[in-house]
């Protein structure tokens, strides 16, 4: 518990860092304590002045945290996407094990899960494309050889 | 830009593009290439929608006919060469032979005719980008001086210019230019511009303000004309003129001269072949959906997705809400949107 005022707390301490020769023993005597006593109180108001040291890494962000949001409706979001993009179902394979190690989902159980999304996509665009017809009036047209199919295209400018 | 529809089809006859153009039945415009199948269906649709529907035209994508030009231009200006780094080996040689103190005069005119002759094949190559470089002018909105561009003069301009594209590496270009239809998005900018504003005066004034906020207009040489220039371009309008205004530019900023949107998506397909042996309708659908909720990153439609830029009312525009979204609620929600307006 402290006996001493704040004043009296900064004065010893200004004593100490001062570095004048005696200036510690003076101080000791004025205000009636131990020179002990006195660059202990520099060392308390030294470590109240000092910046507070960096938080630690939250446990939040931390890579094992990560690992487990990333859960299979994250893996399977992930697996879509990349796919959607154009990415191969084994470089989506290989990414997924850059995050997960060995529990990382293998390239069929991707596919299984693209395709699932895939017939999704169907059932959605069904709903959107109708939506779309009536506010069309620009329509580019264009024909793509894929080998065995034809995929053709309609765009709107 | 959106990507409306995307069929992995067993044939790409006019009949299988009927089918699909038929449910657009407020479609007034198409560009394509010159695909018989495609223009054989726009044709059977235009005929078709005739009593219910506003006109369809079909133009003729241009982006093609720019294509093939700089095709040819890049091989004509990598035969150029040829003789230019003849000359350059003769003259060395002549060179040579001087600083080791022996008389080079001899070569003197088969340099000098080296030298003649790469400079011709320069000439040459030049002259043909410039015709084409006229050709291309001919495809804008505008012309050189702010005023619209029309048919009779983008024709003129192209029959000046052709001449100079006799060669047999330019039969394409010409035959291309020679296609009507490549001019159809002016005869379409023009109707559409008299029903946005029927006042000529005030149609061509409005033009020419959008020409200067939009376009790239060259410095005048008249230095007085500047200021002018900057009133009627920067000045504010109010009331019908401001309203006129937003209509021609409306008209002008939705003036398709070519199908970049589907040669953008042709490009995302295409990556696609070269990662995987298949393509399979369903995958087709998963990227349709995907680009047309993707985000443009940059441009005039910047942080908006195709879908958003074409008026879509949806409840959202993330590609993995929208997938795991119920469609007969899609349905009932654009439904209800479409009886509102």
């Amino acid at each position: 518990m402290d006996t001493l005022s704040i004043r009296s707390l900064v004065c010893n301490a200004a004593a100490v860092f001062s570095e004048s020769y005696g200036a510690a023993t003076r101080r000791a005597e004025e205000a009636g304590c131990s020179r002990q006593t006195v660059y202990e109180h520099a060392r308390r108001v030294e470590r109240r002045l000092q910046p507070p040291a960096p938080e630690p890494e939250s446990a939040a962000t931390a890579a094992p945290a990560v690992a487990a949001t990333f859960d299979e409706a994250t893996r399977r979001r992930f697996a879509a996407t990349a796919c959607a993009m154009g990415i191969s179902l084994r470089q989506v394979e290989d990414l997924l094990r850059v995050v997960l190690g060995d529990d990382g989902p293998d390239h069929s159980t991707i596919g299984r899960w693209v395709k699932e999304e895939s017939a999704r996509a169907a059932a959605v665009l069904e709903a959107l494309d109708a939506g779309c017809v009536e506010r069309i009036s620009t329509l580019a047209l264009d024909e793509i050889f894929f080998g065995g199919g034809r995929p053709w295209w309609g765009s709107s400018p | 830009m959106t990507a409306a529809f995307c069929v992995n089809a067993a044939d790409h006859s006019a009949a299988t593009w009927e089918k699909r153009l038929e449910p657009f039945d407020r479609l007034e415009f198409a560009v394509s290439d010159a695909a018989k199948g495609i223009a054989a269906a726009v044709s059977r649709t235009a005929a078709a929608h005739a009593a219910t529907a506003p006109p369809l035209t079909h133009g003729l994508d241009l982006f093609h006919t720019t294509m093939e030009a700089h095709r040819v231009l890049a091989r004509l200006w990598r035969k150029a060469e040829t003789p230019w780094d003849r000359a350059d080996e003769l003259e060395a040689q002549a060179v040579d032979l001087r600083r080791r103190g022996i008389d080079s005069r001899g070569r003197n005119p088969a340099v000098a005719a080296a030298r003649r002759r790469a400079t011709a094949a320069f000439e040459d190559v030049e002259r043909q980008e410039a015709a084409w470089r006229r050709i291309r002018a001919a495809f804008d909105l505008f012309g050189p001086d702010g005023r619209l561009n029309d048919r009779a003069w983008a024709e003129a301009e192209i029959a000046a210019a052709l001449p100079e594209l006799s060669g047999p590496e330019w039969r394409k270009v010409r035959d291309f230019l020679a296609d009507r239809r490549g001019l159809n998005f002016l005869d379409r900018m023009h109707r559409r511009l008299e029903a946005a504003e029927p006042d000529p005066r005030r149609r061509d004034a409005m033009a020419w303000r959008w020409w200067g906020r939009h376009g790239r207009p060259d410095a005048p040489a008249d230095p007085r004309i500047a200021p002018i220039r900057a009133v009627a371009w920067r000045r504010p309008l109010e009331g019908d003129e401001r309203a006129s205004y937003d209509r021609v530019a409306a008209v002008l900023r939705d003036t398709s001269r070519a199908s970049s949107a589907v040669e953008c998506m042709d490009s995302v397909l295409r990556m696609q072949q070269s990662r995987h042996r298949r393509m399979t309708q369903s995958m087709l659908d998963l990227k349709r959906l995907y680009w047309n909720c993707r985000p443009f990153r940059s441009g005039p439609r910047k942080a908006a997705c195709p879908y958003q830029a074409l008026g879509l009312p949806l409840p959202t525009f993330d590609f993995w809400e929208l997938l795991r979204s119920d469609p007969d609620r899609l349905t009932q929600t654009l439904s209800a949107q479409a009886n509102a307006l």
